[in-house]
């Protein structure tokens, strides 16, 4: 029996802290994000009857101040399911459970729109539970849906048999100074030099510890606990990192802190004096110190430039505003690509994912409008139907030349069928424009630059 | 030619301070000035640079503009191996990001538009350039009156084969 513990609002406290907690009663446990705590009971039940595991679970989650919903059953989804919409059947559930089925360990939010896509045809066409939709023949579903709609048939048939991924524990290792720290001048804060002092312990203590266990520091936090006076509002001023790439040097390591802690100091004045201050891991990823990289001696330096960069021109950009692009295999073109963190700059270039799809596309324009402008072809010209614009690069009205090469895009089916005609335009003034044709009008999407 | 320009070529060839290594390009035979400033300007500019980068993939590359246009799916299709690009969207902090990239030595093609570099940014991007040994590539709308870029190409599209053809406008030194 798996039993699912839902929270219904976003908690407070971390639900791995409570997943903790239920490691001592069994270690099949699964989280799904910080929505739903899975526990399997099979294995123990000779420890545990299910009266007294429920009544521990209950007093678990009452000691974190957390309200949850539970249910239990044979598998994954329908157990997350029936907890989710608060029913007891399986075939009560609304077709908006699907999702459920289609992505039970963890979500997906590319999936979930396919499958909520899928959800909305099929209540236009008259399904509203899940016991309707286990009534319809599996032929039809492929025909229309295709393998997607298989699976989670078959899912919700048949149950979900994947086997869990093994839980373990997240380390945190935590140091903490107490150590009371003035940084005031008479009106204003004069010196950071008294924390970084501070900090550089705290840094060399965790990434010695860490080190020796082959591990680096990927999420961490620095926690100020401030004096507690009436005046303060919050006496907990916190700042997390998040390494986008490994980090080995704590000399680097403390100056961007440094660097970050002065830059937020200043949006986010502390209120009084540091009482104490802590330095806690979140999440640590594998590193081997055991030998340096004999052929490429500076590769470590050339990392630890390159993340000081990185975190830099986020800092000062916008992290949505520095990254990578990954290849989607989609067929609107202004959905073949998506942002991605900063990925290994050593990747395997011909290994890139998506490559050889675009290979076997049309050619794509190396310039797309953020957004299609609406413009009108008349007497061979094109002209620009949006008040901001002139078409490209403040051309004004160009002439047409010729148009060819006509290419056919549906955009997919979960987001309204629609067609979108493109063509090659070539102009008298040089550039070579991509324009389509919708039931929405004429747009111009690219041009080849 | 103007005579200035003629002049200035002259010292560049006497002092030899001009004598660099070349980045080798199909695209472009006399290849292009290694850490120096190329200014690309026409239809298919985007098109030629990308190729130059195909032809470099190995080598990491910045792109940077105040609002990226760029198509990465384009760039692949040429052959850019998109895991050894970094796009920055810098909005007003054009000048700001070219500097600092150039400065990390991290980068050694760096790719940006721009509509107007006041020519004290230039020559300081110049001398960064230079002493970081990265090319860096200015797509522009029309070329800067400035002495700093050492090559300035007109890149332009053939309409009947669709070939990229170039021009240049200007050569600074020998290289």
């Amino acid at each position: 029996m798996i039993y699912c513990f839902y929270i219904p609002r976003i908690a407070q406290v971390d639900l791995r802290k409570v997943a903790e907690a239920f490691y001592g009663l069994t270690m099949d446990l699964l989280l799904r994000d910080s929505e739903a705590l899975f526990v399997d009971l099979s294995k123990s039940q000779n420890l545990l009857t299910e009266i007294r595991f429920l009544s521990l679970a209950d007093e678990i989650f009452k000691s974190y101040g957390m309200s949850y919903r539970w249910r239990g059953a044979i598998d994954t989804p329908t157990a997350l399911a029936l907890a989710k919409y608060e029913t007891f059947e399986k075939e009560e559930l609304p077709l908006e459970s699907l999702v459920l089925f289609g992505t039970p360990l963890r979500k997906d939010p590319l999936l979930e729109k396919k499958i909520l896509g899928m959800v909305n045809v099929l209540q236009q066409l008259g399904l509203r539970t899940l016991g309707d939709f286990q009534e319809l023949r599996p032929q039809e579903l492929s025909s229309r849906f295709g393998a997607l709609a298989l699976g989670i048939y078959d899912c919700v048939k048949k149950g979900f048999s994947q086997p869990w991924p093994v839980y373990f524990p997240e380390e945190q290792v935590t140091h903490k100074i107490t150590e009371k720290i003035d940084i005031f001048g008479e009106f204003q804060i004069h010196n950071l030099e008294p924390i970084t002092f501070v900090l550089k312990t705290l840094v060399d203590r965790i990434l010695l510890k860490l080190k020796l266990r082959g591990k680096t520091p990927k999420i961490f936090e620095i926690v100020f606990h401030q004096e507690k006076l009436s005046v303060v509002r919050s006496p907990r001023w916190s700042l997390r990192f998040d390494l986008a790439l490994g980090l080995i040097s704590g000399k680097v390591l403390l100056g961007q802190i440094r660097e970050r802690v002065e830059h937020e100091l200043q949006r986010r004045p502390l209120e009084s004096l540091i009482e104490s201050v802590e330095f806690s891991v979140l999440e640590v990823a594998p590193y081997q110190e055991a030998q340096r990289n004999i052929f490429d001696p500076h590769r470590e330096e050339k990392a630890e430039s390159t993340w000081s960069l990185v975190n830099r021109l986020r800092l000062k950009l916008g992290t949505e505003n520095v990254f990578q692009a990954l290849l989607n295999p989609a067929y609107l073109p202004e959905e073949n690509w998506h942002r991605i963190n900063l990925g290994n700059f050593e990747q395997n270039p011909s290994k890139e994912p998506g490559k050889k799809e675009a290979q076997i596309l049309p050619d794509r324009p190396t310039r797309l409008l953020p957004k299609p402008q609406r413009i009108s072809m008349r007497d061979q010209k094109i002209v620009s139907l949006e008040k901001s614009s002139n078409t490209v690069g403040n051309l004004g009205p160009l002439t047409i030349l010729k148009i060819f090469e006509k290419e056919i895009i549906l955009n997919q089916w979960w987001n309204e069928c629609s067609e979108r005609v493109y063509l090659k335009v070539q102009t008298q003034e040089g550039p070579l424009l991509w324009v389509f044709q919708s039931d929405q009008g004429l747009f111009l999407h690219g041009y080849f630059d | 030619m103007t005579v200035l320009q003629k002049l200035r070529e002259s010292i560049g060839a006497i002092d030899g301070s001009l004598q660099k290594l070349k980045i080798a390009y199909s695209g472009f035979e006399s290849g292009f000035p290694q850490g120096g400033i190329v200014e690309v300007i026409g239809t298919g500019k985007t098109e030629f640079v990308a190729k130059f980068l195909s032809e470099h993939e190995e080598e990491k590359a910045a792109w940077i503009e105040a609002e990226l246009s760029v198509n990465p799916c384009a760039l692949s299709q040429k052959g850019v191996a998109l895991g050894n690009v970094l796009f920055m969207r810098a909005q007003r902090e054009s000048i700001w990001t070219v500097r600092e990239v150039l400065q990390s030595q991290v980068f050694s093609i760096v790719v940006t538009s721009f509509v107007e570099f006041p020519e004290n940014d230039l020559r300081r991007m110049q001398i960064l350039a230079e002493r970081s040994k990265v090319n860096l590539f200015i797509l522009s709308q029309e070329f800067h009156h400035s002495f700093v870029p050492q090559l300035q190409l007109q890149v332009s599209r053939d309409q009947q084969t669709g070939r990229l053809e170039w021009k240049i406008k200007k050569q600074r030194g020998s290289w």
